[in-house]
């Protein structure tokens, strides 16, 4: 790039004085153009009404084409199981499976794995299971994501476009994209994320750290996160999103548990086995995975969850997507409320 | 622009899944660009703008699932704003190539696509009124993380810390930011102009 000497016809009166920085042209240009045409005021609430209730409908009818597809060839059985079955989209194995070894649990899309001295691999949605050895190179490219179950039976979750190292069974290395490590289910010792811009360090919690654009980001959804740079130590508590750039600027903000910030760590959520289970366990799941609270209309629902076993299966479905399959088997639905998942019999919910 | 299709993809996913943080995002932030795109191409009628972008987003809410992040989305939402526009020109008895502009074509349109290096004499080739559209027009098809930055800083005269702070960053990332976005600008804008 350059700026040479050779001036322009009226460019002096258009642009103001020359200036040879990169901001000066570009701000003389901006200036120069204006803001453009006067957006209608209320414009675009105007097209939110309008198109509001056809985008809902898209919606639902995407959300039963998935249903759909699943369900073909179960109709038999589900007559037989209280709660709905359907043929997973993605395979999402069970967090309880090789319990000394890391492996692949859902692979939404493919993942590259180069184990130490060997050569890279690609497990797809049928390798669920699949052993990814320690010190493995591991990698999601465009829109692919997965999750891992570490030794100590925390759930990693990769985000697409995301490089990590496998160092050992409580250390990963992000070279960039995001992480999310879930020891909710009360698990082995804290896993560490080193990146580049600091290490964070899970106290007993889930948590997102991010590495995009020279910033490293920690989110903290529940429990508490240590990160470390250099001699410097932050105690990063849930709640808190804390971001970091390369020249140490620190920024912090506040995020909720259900933010949709969280969304994509459901879509490789592993499944929850909800066979022989209450009702009431898997809502604790739900809970866990959507960062919603769950409340009773009543102490009479509360029971009825208690003390409803489930059968069947919800493989297929993110967490978010099984309270609409699940509850209504057990006589219940729910509504979702800023924060919180609403449980109520069907009956006091269509009074 | 591949971060570009990235966020793209992760706000249609969204959409498509029914989050309604997602619905207001993507009419908040494709509604003023949309009706800057359409406003140049239909006369400058402020009406038929708002109808034309209203008709665009009513055909593209049905088929937002089809959107498989292969162009950047702004660019997939004007091909459908320009069936629009052509609709309108046809009830009108009129050819569209009546409002053809320089960012219209094909070369310019691959353009705002690719990447060039500015050069300051660029500018001069230009009436204010082409410029100025130019430049919406290369605004509007930045990424949103490079274009709104570029609008609150030159435009409406925002400081670092007030950008910084609607960003949710430090001061020093949202300066790194802005550096990116002029860097992207000046790209785009020399590619369009056929530098």
């Amino acid at each position: 790039m350059s700026d040479n000497n050779q001036t322009p016809r009226d460019d002096s009166a258009r642009f103001g004085a020359r200036n040879s920085s990169d901001s000066g042209l570009v701000e003389r240009l901006l200036t120069a153009a204006g803001p453009g045409p006067e957006i209608p005021e209320g414009g675009a609430d105007r097209i939110k009404a309008a198109i509001r209730t056809p985008w809902k409908n898209e919606v639902a009818v995407a959300a039963r084409q998935r249903r759909r597809l699943w369900a073909g060839g179960l109709a038999a059985a589900a007559a037989v199981i209280l709660a709905v079955v359907v043929v997973p989209r993605l395979h999402r194995g069970d967090l309880s499976i090789e319990a000394d070894a890391i492996t692949l649990v859902v692979a939404d899309g493919g993942l590259e794995v180069t184990p130490p001295g060997s050569t890279v691999s690609f497990l797809g949605p049928d390798n669920a299971g699949a052993i990814v050895p320690d010190g493995s190179l591991v990698r999601t490219r465009g829109d692919h994501r997965a999750a891992l179950r570490l030794t100590g039976g925390q759930s990693l979750r990769l985000d697409d476009d995301t490089v990590v190292r496998l160092d050992s069974e409580r250390s990963i290395s992000l070279d960039s994209g995001a992480v999310y490590i879930s020891s909710a289910d009360g698990s082995g010792p804290g896993v560490e994320v080193r990146t580049a811009l600091g290490t964070a360090t899970e106290i007993g919690t889930q948590f997102e750290v991010r590495l995009e654009h020279d910033t490293l980001d920690v989110k903290v959804r529940e429990g508490l996160v240590s990160l470390t740079r250099g001699v410097e130590e932050y105690q990063i508590n849930h709640g808190i999103r804390f971001s970091v750039d390369s020249e140490g600027a620190v920024t912090t903000a506040s995020i909720t548990s259900w933010d949709p910030a969280w969304a994509w760590t459901q879509e490789v959520a592993p499944a929850f086995a909800i066979e022989g289970r209450s009702a009431l366990a898997y809502l604790d799941w739900v809970s866990a995975e959507t960062g919603l609270s769950v409340t009773f209309a009543d102490a009479t629902v509360e029971k009825a969850a208690a003390t409803t076993l489930l059968h069947g299966t919800i493989e297929g479905l993110a967490p978010n997507e099984t309270p609409a399959a699940v509850l209504p088997t057990c006589g219940l639905t729910a509504d979702e409320e800023p924060g919180v998942l609403l449980v109520r019999t069907i009956d006091s919910n269509t009074r | 622009m591949r971060e570009t299709y990235r966020e793209d993809r992760k706000l249609v996913r969204r959409l498509v899944r029914g989050d309604e943080r997602a619905f207001d995002a993507f009419v908040d932030e494709y509604y003023p660009r949309l009706y800057r795109f359409a406003y140049t191409r239909v006369g400058r009628d402020e009406a038929t703008a708002e109808d034309v972008v209203q008709s665009t987003f009513t055909n593209v809410i049905s088929k937002i699932g089809s959107y498989r992040g292969e162009a950047a989305l702004f660019t997939w939402l004007c091909t459908f704003c320009r069936y629009e526009i052509a609709a309108v020109w046809r009830r009108r008895g009129r050819r569209g190539s009546e409002v053809e502009l320089l960012e219209d074509s094909p070369d310019s349109r691959a353009a705002l696509e690719t990447l060039g290096v500015l050069q300051e004499n660029t500018v001069a080739r230009f009436e204010s009124e082409e410029l100025a559209r130019l430049v919406w027009a290369v605004l509007d098809h930045l990424p949103i993380s490079y274009g709104n930055p570029l609008r609150w800083k030159y435009i409406q005269g925002l400081s670092v810390r007030e950008i910084a702070a609607r960003l949710g960053v430090s001061s020093k990332a949202a300066e790194s930011q802005l550096t990116r976005a002029r860097q992207a600008f000046r790209d785009g804008f020399a590619a369009v102009a056929g530098e």
